[in-house]
């Protein structure tokens, strides 16, 4: 992914630099407005996510988010705030931010975050799979449905889409939970109750259903 | 807060001031208009009985050595015109005898007098005629009552007194049309003012006559510096916020990596460094929106809105860090509209779902849950966390009081209970 960090306190933003290229990504940094817009002029088509800061030394990061939120713009934006303003935050989401977090924060939370916002700013699929009643976008494990994407969280978008394409739409909970956790992972069949019930409410807006299989595991319904 | 009226109203201090006045004319010209016309009428009674004295002394004669003379009745007529009043006459000789008429009718010192005479008050007219030289001079005495025209005073009076009363009405509506209209701008002013916003510190922006002006320019300055002073405050929180929580984040998130990096023995204390850092920005925040909160409640931000956006809204800023615990946070909303402070309220949720959200176990479920209750709004947090220990970890406290904060400047209350493995915080709003 390519990030774009507007921060102005360098050990902050140099923190942030190092967390995001440790997990792979590429990162440009800006410690103010003036070269957080040059940035921007030069290669604004190749970012997925800024994480922006607000209170800047030479203005306030909710101009450049005006910026970046342009209509055709595709890219997430993460509003890292220090303000305890308290209206503040409702502002932010309603000029577009995706999300905003309060300083400080962990980096598991900054990652949680910045995975969401990716879920639900995915480029536009191409090349789904028909999943009556959804479209599956294999490639983000994203369901669509008339061109809205299905909010499911990745457990139960990897359950849908392992019962969808089983054979006779039917899994058993063991192959479930493999394609959930990794090996290392303790789980319980507990653990796949819960995710199932959970994806089951979420399915009923849609007529499509999960039926317990005694002895076997699961079967995906969904009659036309 | 309401003003009690320690002065009575405008109007009411002009009607007293009118009435006193309207009582002192009225009897002052009452009296002045009864004497004018009094010693007027009083004046022409004098002129007939003199006429009509005059009349009668003609007439006295000298003859065989006696006073003789002839009542001229048809100067009595004069008299009559003057009303139904009684007339008495007496004629007294030379040698203090009653030649004819009333014998009892005294004999004056002067002209004229007016005296009680039979019970009445008569008005007498004495002139004197001396017949022969050596002989003391007769006297004529002509007398009448004055009841006619004291009746007749009193009624130029009245009428005068009553003109006055009207006179003084058509006034008073005058000046209570132009009280009317002088106050408008006054009323003009109170409407606009109450009818704004709390946190609205514009000018007031309306054409006022001259005496108003001054007032309005006044109120309009007083309201600047309120702005300015609201403006300066938010500032120096948003100031203070920044100043506090940016080094504690860089702290925090330098000791992160660090953690990572460092040799095992020392990675622990690392982490422990990142967590107090925290824990010190968790303080912070929470002082200081209780401080932002704290200003809040002295204006009325309270409305009629929808509870269940604002309630999906904060559950939605929890979603990412519910998926990573697999956490399910259900949003069950039966109220509509519901009287709240968006702001504040939306504060207090997000401290109780962040308290539930770290208390619950992995794949546990959080219900935010509005429900109507008689007389108000109950919105609750459930979990399935241990609940509140004795002990509160560093934050909850004051996160609490600032939940309870909310609940008491909307009125209501916060509780928090753990029962059968649940733990539940609700905030009840009077509706």
């Amino acid at each position: 992914m390519n990030i774009l960090i507007v921060e102005d306190g360098d050990s902050l933003r140099g923190s942030l630099t190092k967390h995001f290229q440790n997990a792979g990504h590429v990162v440009d940094s800006a410690k103010d407005l003036s070269s957080a817009r040059q940035i921007w002029r030069l290669k604004s088509d190749s970012f997925d996510l800024v994480v922006l800061d607000i209170n800047l030394p030479d203005g306030s990061g909710l101009d450049f988010l005006r910026v970046a939120r342009q209509p055709d713009a595709e890219v997430g934006v993460l509003v890292l705030t220090a303000r305890s303003q308290v209206s503040d935050k409702v502002h932010l989401l309603d000029l577009g931010a995706d999300d905003y977090m309060t300083k400080p924060f962990e980096f598991p939370e900054l990652d949680a975050r910045v995975r969401s916002i990716q879920r639900r700013r995915l480029k536009k699929p191409v090349g789904l799979d028909r999943l009556p009643p959804f479209e599956y976008d294999a490639a983000q494990v994203t369901f669509w449905h008339q061109g809205e994407q299905v909010p499911l969280r990745l457990k139960e978008a990897q359950l849908l889409s392992a019962l969808a394409q089983a054979a006779n739409h039917q899994c058993t909970k063991a192959q479930l939970i493999d394609r959930l956790y990794s090996a290392e992972q303790a789980v319980t069949d507990n653990a796949l109750e819960v995710h199932i019930a959970r994806l089951r409410q979420k399915l009923k807006p849609y007529g499509a259903s999960i039926k317990a299989v005694r002895g076997v595991g699961y079967r995906y319904d969904y009659v036309d | 807060m309401t003003m009690s009226t320690k002065l009575p109203s405008i109007r009411r201090q002009l009607i007293t001031r009118l009435m006193t006045l309207l009582v002192l004319t009225v009897v002052m010209t009452f009296i002045a208009t009864r004497q004018v016309a009094f010693s007027s009428l009083q004046q022409a009674q004098d002129q007939s009985l003199s006429a009509v004295a005059q009349v009668v002394a003609d007439s006295l004669v000298m003859s065989d050595g006696r006073v003789d003379f002839t009542l001229p009745y048809p100067a009595f007529e004069v008299l009559a015109y003057q009303g139904p009043e009684a007339l008495f006459y007496r004629v007294v000789g030379p040698a203090s005898e009653t030649l004819a008429g009333y014998a009892d009718l005294p004999v004056l010192e002067s002209n004229s007098e007016t005296l009680v005479y039979r019970d009445v008050e008569v008005r007498v007219f004495q002139i004197e005629k001396r017949i022969r030289n050596d002989r003391p001079p007769v006297k004529v005495l002509i007398a009448q009552t004055q009841d006619e025209l004291n009746k007749t005073v009193t009624s130029i009076a009245s009428r005068a007194a009553f003109g006055l009363v009207g006179i003084f009405c058509l006034v008073a509506a005058l000046v209570f049309a132009a009280l009317q209209s002088g106050l408008r701008p006054l009323r003009h002013i109170e409407r606009a003012l109450s009818e704004r916003q709390d946190d609205d510190f514009s000018s007031l922006e309306f054409d006022a006559p001259a005496e108003v002006t001054g007032l309005v320019n006044t109120l309009n300055r007083s309201l600047e510096k309120h702005r300015q002073l609201l403006d300066r405050s938010r500032a120096f929180i948003a100031e203070a916020t920044h100043q506090i929580k940016t080094p504690i984040a860089s702290l925090a998130a330098e000791a992160d990596l660090l953690a990572q990096e460092a040799p095992a023995p020392v990675k622990s204390e690392i982490a422990q460094l990142a967590i107090h850092a925290r824990q010190t920005s968790r303080l912070a925040e929470q002082l200081l929106t209780r401080a932002a909160l704290r200003y809040r409640e002295g204006l009325q931000h309270r409305k009629r809105q929808p509870i269940a956006p604002l309630l999906d809204s904060v559950a939605a800023g929890f979603e990412p860090l519910a998926e990573e615990k697999d956490v399910a946070i259900t949003v069950i909303s039966e109220p509509k509209n519901c009287v709240f402070d968006a702001v504040t309220l939306r504060e207090a949720l997000v401290c109780l779902l962040d308290n539930a959200l770290k208390a619950s176990p992995n794949l546990g479920d959080i219900q935010l849950h509005a429900a109507t209750q008689p007389g108000g709004l109950e919105i609750s947090v459930i979990d399935q966390g241990p609940g509140f220990a004795a002990d509160l970890p560093p934050g909850t406290g004051l996160g609490l009081e600032l939940v309870r904060g909310v609940a008491e400047a909307h009125g209501g209350s916060f509780t928090h209970s753990h029962r059968e493995g649940r733990t539940c915080c609700t905030l009840y709003l009077p509706q």
